[in-house]
Formats: C-alpha cells, sequence, structure tokens
C-alpha cells in the first residue's frame, strides 16, 4: 500500500502522543495515590465509593449518639444504684421497726433516718446531667421533676423518651422517666395489696397475701370481715359474700383465686381490704414508713396495726426493689445493645474501608509495573522515530 | 528527420511538464490539504509517411489531482463522528468531575446533614447541635447551588461556543458558494479548474465536516450543494443560506439556530448533529439539561420534604416550625411566538411524584396534549386546566389563563430554575422544631398496663392541635373522649382527633386515663427531629425506590458513565477517523520517496530525450556532410 509521507511521519507523533497522556495518567495515579483520577474513569466504582464514604459518615454520627447514650444510661444507673442502697436501708429499717419489742423511742430514731434518707431519694431523682439539664424528667429537661407539695411529692417532667439511634435503623431510648421509676412502682404484691383497717380492735396481723389462681382472680376489691362467732367472711363491694370460714390463727384464707393469712386474735368487726394492685410512689412509701414508725405502739391494737403496716411496706419497698432492679436490668442490656452495635460497627468499619481502599486508592506494585511499561514503550517509539523520520530516498541523491 | 527532432522535444517538454509536477509535490508535501498532482502522458497521434504511420512522441494530457471522493467522503462523515464524540467526551467529564468531587460532593453534603439532624435528634435542648445542623443545612444548600451555578457557567460557556461555531459555519457556507462561483466561471476556459481551487474547496468542506454533519452532492457543473440536518439546503451553487443563532422563544437564556433562506427563517436546532455542533447540543440536551433538573429535583424534595415535617414541630420556645428551606418554584414558559395571550401557573402538589423532566403543552385547537420533552413520550393528564381543575401530573397542577390559539405550546421547567433562588429560612438555632406540638402521659393513678405507643401529628395547623384532651377508659375496651360518649376501643387501634394519632397498646384497667396535651417546655422532646431524620433518609423519590443521597450518586454514575461511553466511542471514532484519514492521504498524500524516485525518472527520461535530439542533430549533420 501507498503510504504519505505526511502519515509515515504522523502516525509515531499521534502515538508519541497518546503513550505521554497514558503515561501522565499513570504518573498521577501513583502521585495522588488515587486510582479514580475523574469519576468517568469507572462511574460504578465512583458510586460505590460516595455510598461507601456515606455510610462511614453515618457510623461517626452513630458512634457519637452511641457515646452519648452511654453517659446518659451510665448516669441513671450510677442514680438508680444509690436508689437500690437506700430502699435496701429502708427494708432494714423495716425490719427493725417490724420487732415488736422496740419502743416508741427507738421507732421515732428509725423514723428520723427514714426521712433523712428519703430527703436523700429526692435528691437523686432530681439529679442533673452534666450538661444542666434533669436526668429523669422526661423531655421537660428544664423543669425539676419532683417537688414537696401539699399531697406529697409531685411529678412535673413528662412522659416522654428519646430515641437516638445507635445503628441504622435500631434506636435505643436514652433512659427512663422519673415517673417510670418513682412514681409508678406496683403496689402490694403485684395482684392485689392487703390493708389493715385503721379502727382494728384486735391484735391480727397479715402478710403480703399471694395470687394462687390467677384464672379465678377478678381484681375486684373485698374486704375480709371478722364475726363475733369465730369466723371470717370475704364480701365484696356491693357487701355480698363471697366466701366463709371459722378463723384459725395463721391458716389461709381463700377466696376468688387469692390466700392470705392472718394471725394473732382480731376481735369482731376487725376488718382486712383486698385492694387490686395500683401503683403507688416511692416518696410515698417512705413517707409511710416514717409514719408508721412514728406511730405509737402502747395498746396490743397499735401493736398489730404496726406489724401489719411494716408487713404491707416490706412489700411495697420489696416491689419498689424489684422495680429498679427491673430497670436496672433493661439499662444493662441498652448499654450492651450499644457496646455490640458499637461492636458490629467497627468490624464493619473495617470491611469498608478496605473496599473503598480497593476501589480508590492506586495499586502500586500493578501501578509501577505500568509505569516501567509505558516508559519502556514511550522510549521505544521515540528512538525508532527518530531512526524513521531520518530515512530519506534524497539522502542518496 | 524533423520527426525526430519533434519526437525529442515533446518527450523534453513533457518530462519537463513532469518535473514540475513532482517539484511542486515536493513543495507542497506538508501542506495541509495539498492533493498529489500527476502528469498523465499520452502518446501523440502518428502522422502517415509513406505507406507506414510514425510515432510523434509524447504529450502530457493535463497534470491531474489524485483523489478518491469515496474515501474522502468517508473521512469526512468519521471526522464528523469524531468531533461531536471529543466534545460530548470532555464536556461530560468536566460535568462529572464537578458531581463527583472528592471532598465537596452533594452525597457527602447530605449525608452530614442527616447526621446533623441525628445530632439534634440526640441532644434537642443542645444550641450546638442545632448550630451544627444551621450549618450543615447552609452547606448543603451552597453544594447545590455551587454545582447548578457552576452547570449554569457551563451552559452559557455552551451557548456561547454554539453561537462562534454556527458564525464559522455561516463563513464557511458563505467561502463554499463563492467557491462554486469561481470553479462553476472556470470550467469555461481552456485550461479548466486550478487545482489548488478543488484543494481549497476540499479543505473548506473538511472544516464543515468537522462543524457539523452535513450532507455534499456534486452537480454536472462541478459546484457542490452542500445540505444539513435533515435536507436543508445550506449552500446552493453560488448561493448560501445564512446560518445563525438567536434567541430561544422558549428559554432566554438559550440559543436556537436558524437558517434564513429567501423565506421565513427555520428552527434547524434540533435536526443537527455530529460535529462540533451537533457535540454541543447534545451535551446540552442530554448532560446539562438533564443534570440540572435532578439537580433541581433533590433541592425541591429536600426543601418539600423537610419543609413539610418541620412544620409538624414545635422549636424550643414552643413556637411552630416554620420552613426550613425556601426553594424556587416551577417555572412555565408561554412562547414569545405564541399566536394567543396564553398564560398558566404552576404549583407543585407531590414533589416526591416529580420525574426531572421538562413538559410541554400543546393546544392542538380541540384539546390539550403534554408530553415529555427528554424522551417526547406523552403524559396523561387529570383535569381541565380551570382554577378548581387544574392539569394535574407527574406531582404538579397547571392553571391556564388567557385564550390559545391552535399550535400555541407552554413549556414547563419543574425543576431546572429551582436551585438559585434557594436559601435556608432558619437563621436562629433554638428555632429549629426539634419537638412534637403534643405530648401524651398516662394518668397517675392508672393501674392497667396499657401504655401510649406513639403519637403522631397529622394536620400541624389545626386549630386545636394543642387543646388538652383527656382519653379515659370507662371499662377495658372502650375509650371517652373528653368525657364524651364511650367508643369500642382495641389495643392499638388508631385515636385521632384534634389533628393528632394517639395509640395505645397493652390492657387498660377501668377508670385509667391518658392525657394529651401541648408539649410546653419540651426542650428535651426529640421526637419531630427523629421524623426529620427519618424524612430525610426514606426513599422519597421514583415511587419511594431512591433516597436523596441515592439520587445523588445516582446522577454521577449516570454522568460518569455517559462520559466513560463519549470517551470509549470517542477513541474508537478517533482510530476510525485517523484510518479513513489514512487511505485518504495514502490516495492523495505525498510521499517524498517516491517523488525522489519520480525525480530520478523524469530526469533521465529528459536526459534521453536530449540525446534524441543530439542524435537527430548528430544525423542530420552527416548528411550534410556528405552534401559538402
Amino acid at each position: 500500500m501507498r503510504i504519505s509521507t505526511l502519515n509515515f511521519l504522523q502516525g509515531p507523533v499521534e502515538s508519541i502522543t497518546k503513550l505521554q497522556g497514558e503515561l501522565q495518567r499513570t504518573q498521577a495515579q501513583v502521585a495522588s495515590g488515587t486510582r479514580l483520577i475523574s469519576p468517568s474513569d469507572d462511574p460504578a466504582a465512583a458510586g460505590r465509593v460516595q455510598e461507601l464514604e456515606r455510610w462511614k459518615l453515618a457510623a461517626t454520627q452513630q458512634q457519637r449518639n452511641g457515646d452519648l447514650l452511654t453517659s446518659r444510661l451510665s448516669l441513671q444507673e450510677t442514680a438508680l444504684a444509690d436508689v437500690t442502697d437506700i430502699l435496701q436501708r429502708m427494708q432494714e429499717l423495716a425490719v427493725q421497726g417490724g420487732n415488736g419489742a422496740l419502743e416508741s423511742s427507738a421507732r421515732g430514731m428509725l423514723a428520723v433516718e427514714v426521712r433523712s434518707r428519703a430527703e436523700q431519694l429526692l435528691q437523686i431523682a432530681n439529679r442533673r446531667t452534666p450538661s444542666g439539664g434533669h436526668l429523669f424528667s422526661g423531655a421537660r429537661i428544664a423543669t425539676e421533676p419532683f417537688s414537696r407539695q401539699s399531697g406529697g411529692i409531685q411529678y412535673q417532667g413528662d412522659d416522654l423518651l428519646r430515641m437516638v439511634e445507635i445503628a441504622p435503623g435500631q434506636r435505643v431510648a436514652d433512659g427512663f422517666t422519673g415517673s417510670d421509676l418513682f412514681m409508678r412502682v406496683p403496689a402490694g404484691n403485684g395482684s392485689f395489696s392487703l390493708r389493715a383497717d385503721p379502727a382494728n380492735a384486735g391484735s391480727g396481723v397479715t402478710g403480703a397475701g399471694a395470687l394462687v389462681d390467677p384464672t379465678a382472680w377478678d381484681g375486684a376489691p373485698y374486704r375480709v370481715l371478722f364475726m363475733a362467732d369465730g369466723t371470717w367472711e370475704a364480701r365484696d363491694a356491693d357487701d355480698a359474700l363471697v366466701a366463709t370460714a371459722s378463723y384459725a390463727s395463721g391458716a389461709a384464707i381463700e377466696f376468688r383465686g387469692i390466700r392470705l393469712s392472718v394471725s394473732g386474735t382480731p376481735v369482731a368487726g376487725d376488718r382486712f381490704h383486698v385492694e387490686p394492685s395500683g401503683s403507688e410512689d416511692m416518696f410515698g412509701t417512705l413517707e409511710r414508713l416514717a409514719a408508721s414508725l412514728e406511730a405509737p405502739v402502747a395498746t396490743a391494737a397499735q401493736r398489730a396495726a404496726a406489724a401489719n403496716a411494716m408487713n404491707a411496706l416490706l412489700t411495697q419497698l420489696g416491689q419498689a426493689m424489684d422495680h429498679v432492679s427491673d430497670a436496672r436490668s433493661i439499662i444493662g442490656a441498652r448499654l450492651t445493645a450499644v457496646d455490640a452495635a458499637s461492636a458490629s460497627r467497627a468490624a464493619l468499619e473495617e470491611d469498608i474501608s478496605t473496599s473503598l481502599s480497593n476501589l480508590r486508592d492506586t495499586d502500586y506494585t500493578e501501578a509501577l509495573t505500568r509505569l516501567n511499561l509505558q516508559l519502556t514503550g514511550l522510549q521505544a517509539a521515540q528512538q525508532s522515530y527518530a531512526k524513521l523520520a531520518r530515512l530519506s530516498l534524497f539522502d542518496y541523491l | 528527420m524533423s520527426n525526430l527532432f519533434r519526437t525529442g522535444l515533446s518527450g523534453l517538454q513533457s518530462f519537463q511538464r513532469a518535473l514540475d509536477a513532482t517539484s511542486q509535490n515536493i513543495a507542497n508535501s506538508n501542506t495541509e490539504g495539498y492533493v498529489r498532482q500527476r502528469a498523465d502522458f499520452t502518446t501523440r497521434v502518428s502522422s502517415l509517411v509513406g505507406d507506414t504511420w510514425l510515432g510523434t512522441g509524447v504529450a502530457v494530457g493535463r497534470v491531474r489531482r489524485v483523489v478518491n471522493d469515496f474515501l474522502v467522503d468517508q473521512s469526512r462523515t468519521a471526522q464528523s463522528g469524531a468531533a461531536r464524540l471529543d466534545v460530548l467526551a470532555s464536556r461530560s467529564a468536566r460535568v462529572a468531575d464537578l458531581l463527583g468531587n472528592s471532598t465537596a460532593n452533594l452525597s457527602n453534603s447530605l449525608q452530614r446533614l442527616q447526621n446533623a439532624v441525628d445530632g439534634v435528634a440526640s441532644e434537642p435542648a443542645s444550641i450546638a447541635a442545632r448550630q451544627v445542623l444551621l450549618g450543615e443545612l447552609q452547606g448543603t444548600v451552597s453544594q447545590l447551588r455551587s454545582v447548578d451555578g457552576r452547570l449554569r457557567e457551563f451552559e452559557i460557556e455552551n451557548e456561547g461556543q454554539i453561537a462562534a461555531e454556527v458564525s464559522t459555519v455561516d463563513g464557511l457556507a458563505s467561502g463554499l458558494a463563492a467557491m462554486n462561483r469561481e470553479i462553476a466561471a472556470a470550467k469555461a476556459t481552456p485550461g479548466g479548474v486550478r487545482n489548488e481551487l478543488l484543494d481549497e474547496r476540499d479543505r473548506l468542506l473538511d472544516d464543515l465536516a468537522s462543524k457539523l454533519s452535513v450532507r455534499f452532492v456534486t452537480t454536472e457543473s462541478g459546484t457542490v450543494n452542500v445540505f444539513a440536518g435533515q435536507g436543508q439546503p445550506m449552500v446552493l451553487g453560488a448561493f448560501a443560506s445564512r446560518i445563525g443563532v438567536e434567541q430561544d422563544p422558549t428559554d432566554g437564556t438559550r440559543k436556537r439556530v436558524v437558517l434564513r433562506g429567501d423565506g421565513p427563517s427555520v428552527d434547524i436546532t434540533n435536526s443537527l448533529a455530529g460535529g462540533v455542533i451537533g457535540g454541543l447540543l447534545e451535551f446540552r440536551r442530554q448532560v446539562l439539561d438533564a443534570t440540572r433538573n435532578e439537580i433541581g429535583r433533590i433541592a425541591t424534595v429536600l426543601a418539600t420534604s423537610l419543609n413539610d415535617q418541620h412544620a409538624r414541630g414545635v422549636d424550643l420556645t414552643g413556637a411552630a416550625g416554620g420552613a426550613l428551606l425556601a426553594v424556587g418554584t416551577p417555572r412555565v414558559v408561554a412562547p414569545s411566538d405564541n399566536g394567543g395571550t396564553l398564560a398558566a401557573t404552576v404549583t407543585l402538589v407531590d414533589a416526591r411524584a416529580l420525574t426531572g423532566a421538562d413538559y410541554r403543552l400543546d393546544w392542538t385547537g380541540s384539546e390539550w396534549r403534554a408530553r415529555r420533552l427528554d424522551d417526547g413520550s406523552s403524559v396523561a393528564t387529570s383535569g381541565t386546566g380551570t382554577v378548581a381543575d387544574p392539569f394535574i401530573f407527574d406531582g404538579m397542577a397547571v392553571t391556564l389563563s388567557g385564550a390559545a390559539v391552535a399550535g400555541d405550546r407552554l413549556v414547563l421547567r419543574p425543576t431546572r430554575e429551582t436551585v438559585a433562588s434557594m436559601a435556608v429560612s432558619v437563621g436562629l438555632p433554638a428555632r429549629i422544631a426539634a419537638a412534637s406540638p403534643v405530648r401524651a402521659g398516662a394518668a397517675a393513678g392508672n393501674t392497667g398496663g396499657a401504655t401510649v405507643s406513639s403519637l403522631e401529628v397529622l394536620d400541624a395547623v389545626h386549630p386545636a392541635l394543642r387543646d388538652t384532651v383527656t382519653v379515659a377508659f370507662p371499662t377495658a375496651s372502650t375509650i371517652s373522649i373528653d368525657g364524651g360518649a364511650p367508643q369500642v376501643w382495641a389495643s392499638g387501634q388508631a385515636i385521632d382527633v384534634n389533628g393528632w394519632r394517639l395509640r395505645i397498646e397493652g390492657a387498660p384497667t377501668a377508670g385509667d386515663q391518658f392525657t394529651v396535651s401541648s408539649n410546653i417546655s419540651g426542650r428535651g422532646d426529640n421526637r419531630n427531629a427523629v421524623l426529620l431524620s427519618d424524612a430525610l433518609r426514606s426513599p422519597l423519590l421514583e415511587s419511594g425506590t431512591v433516597s436523596l443521597a441515592d439520587a445523588a450518586t445516582r446522577l454521577l454514575s449516570g454522568v460518569g458513565t455517559f462520559a466513560q461511553q463519549a470517551t470509549r466511542n470517542s477513541e474508537v471514532q478517533r482510530i476510525a477517523y485517523q484510518e479513513s484519514t489514512k487511505q485518504r492521504q495514502a490516495i492523495s498524500g505525498v510521499n517524498l520517496d517516491e517523488e525522489a524516485a519520480n525525480l530520478l525518472r523524469y530526469q533521465q527520461a529528459y536526459q534521453a530525450s536530449a540525446q534524441v535530439i543530439r542524435a537527430a542533430n548528430e544525423v542530420f549533420r552527416m548528411l550534410i556532410d556528405i552534401v559538402r
């Protein structure tokens, strides 16, 4: 085939230019450490890089959220540990107070400690976070959640919980509200509570009672009356007779799926109220404990009333302990969840960094090999061009 | 004897011409567009001497250009293609670079915004977290605006280049017409057409082919007619139509390419293809417009969905949240060349249904037809275009006004011009509405196990939204709202009152109560921030399949792939062009070695012819000597 001189000389120049372009690209990849100089080099990789970088950015926020959550949950956990200590001390005091031999003055001493501990409990419930908000006021963080008012301690916070994202699609509440923790302790044994009538004149003392047949229990209020003929009668709110039997001290009294026992000697007309469990606030429980300890124990009836009150209060303090320890275990579970999320994020982060590096970073071995090849190619092209360009028939004329 | 002289002389003259042609070739071996010339030798007519025909030597018919028209056409086609793809590849790569900037890109900005919203959600009372959110809102808006601004700069540059290239083409066309006139005139002269005239015309045609894809037809008279686009004549013999740009009546920032002949000017913008101009127009249509529309769509959907959710919350001062972001509205243009007084307003009905396309509404005289401008597909609309019953399609409502005559049209650009006026509307950190306007709480004396599972705001502007409402349980399976008549209730059932929806789950006991009330001093409430975060993250586009950040990445991948394809095709096309140029050069280019050989050949033949004359001279002298 015929070839024009212009082409003959221009062709190799074009190849050299092209090689130089490739060489410049490789050099840029080596110098910058980035394989993707322009997104159009590898659009799929460029898109994937953006996605992975978004993931990494999101992970930093989730890590921050996790840290914040850990610190807030830990604050609540510490507070609840303090509450547990107080409740334990209260149980001890209630046990001591239940001792029938204790004189009024000794009981008075116990009451003083109860009141000071109650004040301490109030301070814990009003604790603040380092950032200045209140720990147990729900969303009303600027409002002091608990204050003493005429009807006892009142809650001024709300029932709102903050949900914080710790992993994609996983949100965890950052604690408990004060109303949940301090104001809604289940009363009695969880199903019902027993209360001795204040007008009782005998020495009948009851314990906590138990639910034995949940299907028969209807959650309605009842009262157990002691009759002159030595029997007891269980009556409902409409005064209808539910059950009756003769009384023996310490023997089980059973009706509607519940069991309770009364020991001592009730007199005719004494009565015990069975009330469905509502809830009681912790401050109220402590207030009752103090009040019971301050009540005189001169007569047998007063002693029985005090024993009944201490029994009920021990049950109630037990409920409060359970309530707090439930909350603590939930907080523990949430802290575990934060840790788990953090661990899996760390593992994933490593994978993602590897993927990102594979997508984006220059493979130096490959790039330098390529650089050398291209250099050799360019040199060869330049040398051969220099030789070719000198060839001319005119030289021989 | 005289025959011998004449024959020798004819050789001398012919080879001298051949040497002239060779030296011309050597001299022009580096002239662009030069076509090598060759002297064609023919045997002269013999003369009858006695009873035999004797040869009378050689003649050079004419010095001819060596050219193959088929290869020339082929190389011009390849050149148009290569020029078009070069423009497309380099320009769209610039757009991809802009979108895929490794530090400042939209995907990154959106994720940082998401993080900032999550930051407020985890610390709703923190002014610092709110400040960060304001900063990131501003950052995202700046990113959107800067990308859009750069795209507009590209557009201005593109428009400028289109105008410049079109004016070059106009010059080439009139040059060709002049050339045609000269060639037609020269045809009649004894020497015929000068070779360099034809070379020059070929050069003009090559230049034209690099600017735009045209069709050439060579006529009997040697002139070349040129047709552009779909057969619109640009050059007919000695006459050239004026080609130029004028304002696009549907877009103040756009130019369209028109052909001005004897009649009214014809818009040929959409029929132009190939060459630099074809590439520029295609880049404008396929990359610039589509990218700006998509950026606008992301901005519009971002702003409307954030604003919508933000309005459902309350800020630290307890006031209802206003708009977070301001964004431009869909644009509708009644082209200046409409016959009637037609005008229209467009409002956004559902930003999520936006497509990123532009639209055209045509009045046929009896009905309205809507179609997309990107793929030309027709769009089904509902409504009649009146205020009471606007046309509704693809998330927009169009209300017409004025009178239309048949052939009138409207051009809708729903998203392209929304970014330029985008701004952050909230100035103070405290004004970010992270909280919900209402709260629900259980009464302290509740004995049942029922809890509030959710409370959401359905109607942020309900007048009684923040009134206190008590939901009581007269029995375990009925509710009474504010002491009203008991209604049957089941766990988890939606209770809709005053623009909010409450759900209570679990087993209440008779007498339990829940209260929904205004969220006063709920500084630590993050419910609306959580919903804002969800709104930002959720797949808002393409009927709920693509999130905003995904859309940003998809845009990058789309433009990147387009650029990559164009680059690959452009490499292929450039090779094809080089190949065809090589072939064309193989026929028409000068090879110096060949010319050197020719030089020797013709020189030797010249010397030999001179020897013939010398021989004749000697023979003649011998004859004279005999006589003397």
